[in-house]
């Protein structure tokens, strides 16, 4: 199956990126739209001249959520702001091979929205408020 | 015994294929599917006897009006009400609740009274009296578990006072699946002055029915879980409480006479149906009562305990797989949360939907119930009259897949 294929499972197993960061100049933390408090993540950046030199992140949740946000630090690591501010849901959204249903893609996007949020982006709250 | 293969032919939604797979549909807590008898009956009075119901003079309105009505003597002969004037259409079981809130509670409830419910209710039979206890200034009270997932009767002498003026519980937790005795609670409480609401939208699709007989006062069930269509349910009143009732809702139809500075308010029960009900769904739901009087209901209970039996069984061999609630198949109804070690609930939901097999996963709207039991989210499954074992294997073999896919 797509949503659950072997890279996934690999970055829920063993996530990139995670733990506390020393140093973390910019910080947010999300709870899961679909699960409340009980499941969250939060993520440290160490951003300088325009550029995330570091991220790292803490969280608690299902396989979608945990391995989107390992992909997440990945991707965005070295990038400039204006790159990070580009990626969209979509890009998430493919990274599971389109096959999650709008419920379970509020999970994928967690990550996203708690970077986002660490930068002072703007969240699209409509994609939010689906709980 | 029920021929559950000619049953499933009336249902054509069974027939699906999800993600290539045979549908096994288990999510019948959150709602039940619809045989072609139930959406014949909703398209035939769309199709042929459409008209606004009471007061119309022409051949429509009159067709219409009878069937409504004559659905509500079929509610009534399937709770085996005293008059169908007890039988009040709502929308669904949460409006019925909300119902006995505003229009009893709010009026009879004073500061200091009690409300007793308890830790295992959906959150329909919660949150409108925790509004309506914060308005009236009256305390609300929990009857708690014991780690069987019982109700702990041994607290309820305890926490019935002379001041607790409603009891209000659920039938079958949609959770826990366990039955509660509401017969005996309802003795307790009418020892003490109380009156009882019972939540019966968890067991009013599996057995037989007899409200005379209970002895509680109101019963609130649900349509869209007993194979109706949505958006119509059942608030049933003893009907001495329902005549000292104020409406709920006002407008047309809940009237008398009106004029500009003052209202007699109809008969019972349309006094509690301001505006134009749903008609169609009132239809579907005698259409259901139909189906469901017509394999019998006892037949159905049968067939029910045969897969709460067979579920617990396998499910419990299942490694490391834990079920919430008794552990005798005796004590629950049809409904079964548990959780996997390792395994978030919502993985396990979409692991099995790309089986082809639809559970539920989350809160169920019960958080209160699910901190009590130390979880965040449980798996859920729930069979009805249209399940087989044969599915329950479908289910086990699809856990068994998803444990291998995500504990590796």
């Amino acid at each position: 199956m797509d949503i659950y294929r072997e890279e996934i499972l690999d970055h829920y197993r063993n996530p990139r990126n995670k733990g506390e960061l020393k140093g973390a100049n910019k910080k947010a933390r999300k709870d899961s739209p679909l699960c409340a408090e009980a499941d969250w993540v939060e993520i440290f950046l160490s951003v300088e001249e325009g550029r995330i030199k570091d991220i790292k992140f803490q969280g608690k949740g299902c396989v979608i959520s945990m391995a989107a946000t390992s992909m997440l630090t990945e991707r965005v690591k070295g990038k400039s702001l204006t790159d990070v501010a580009a990626i969209s849901e979509d890009e998430i959204r493919a990274d599971f091979g389109g096959a999650l249903s709008t419920s379970r893609e509020t999970c994928a996007f967690l990550s996203l929205w708690t970077l986002r949020s660490a930068l002072g982006l703007k969240i699209d709250e409509n994609k939010t408020n689906q709980n | 015994m029920i021929d559950t293969q000619a049953i499933r032919r009336d249902f054509p939604i069974l027939s699906r294929q999800i993600n290539g797979k045979p549908l096994v549909y288990l999510d019948n807590a959150a709602t039940s599917q619809k045989p072609k008898q139930v959406i014949k009956a909703v398209s035939e009075y769309y199709r042929r006897h459409n008209a606004n119901v009471h007061r119309g003079i022409h051949t429509l309105a009159e067709e219409a009006t009878n069937s409504y009505e004559e659905a509500r003597k079929k509610v009534a002969r399937f709770i085996n009400a005293r008059s169908e004037r007890e039988v009040v259409f709502v929308r669904n079981a949460t409006e019925a609740i909300n119902l006995v809130a505003y229009a009893w509670g709010k009026r009879n409830l004073k500061q200091g009274d009690e409300i007793l419910t308890t830790v295992m209710e959906h959150h329909s039979n919660l949150v409108p009296w925790q509004i309506v206890a914060r308005e009236t200034r009256s305390t609300l009270k929990f009857l708690d578990i014991d780690e069987d997932g019982f109700l702990k009767l041994d607290d309820l002498e305890k926490l019935l006072t002379p001041k607790t003026k409603l009891v209000a519980v659920t039938w079958v937790s949609n959770v826990l699946g366990t039955i509660n005795p509401v017969r005996e609670i309802t003795k307790a409480a009418h020892a003490k002055g109380a009156l009882v609401l019972v939540d019966g939208a968890q067991r009013a699709p599996h057995v037989p029915i007899d409200v005379q007989r209970e002895g509680f006062d109101f019963l609130a069930f649900t349509g869209h879980k007993m194979l109706a269509p949505m958006g119509i349910g059942v608030l049933w009143v003893r009907q001495k409480i329902l005549e000292e009732m104020d409406p709920f809702l006002s407008g047309g139809d809940a009237i008398k006479e009106v004029t500009l500075e003052e209202t007699i308010f109809n008969d019972l029960p349309w006094k509690f149906e301001a505006g134009t009900p749903n008609v169609g769904g009132v239809v579907g739901l005698g259409a259901a009562v139909d189906y469901l009087s017509k394999i019998g209901m006892k037949n159905i209970r049968t067939h029910s305990e045969q897969l709460t039996a067979y579920g617990l069984k396998r499910l419990n061999q299942v490694k490391s797989l834990k079920i919430y609630g008794p552990s005798d198949s005796n004590d629950r109804g049809s409904v079964f949360s548990f959780t996997i070690d390792g395994i978030h609930p919502h993985d396990l939901a979409t692991a099995l939907d790309q089986e082809g097999i639809a559970i539920r996963s989350g809160h169920h709207c019960a958080m209160p119930l699910h901190t009590r039991l130390g979880v965040t989210a449980t798996a859920r499954a729930s069979f009805y009259l249209y399940n087989t074992e044969e599915e329950i294997d479908r289910l086990v073999e699809g856990i068994e897949k998803a444990k291998k896919i995500f504990r590796r």
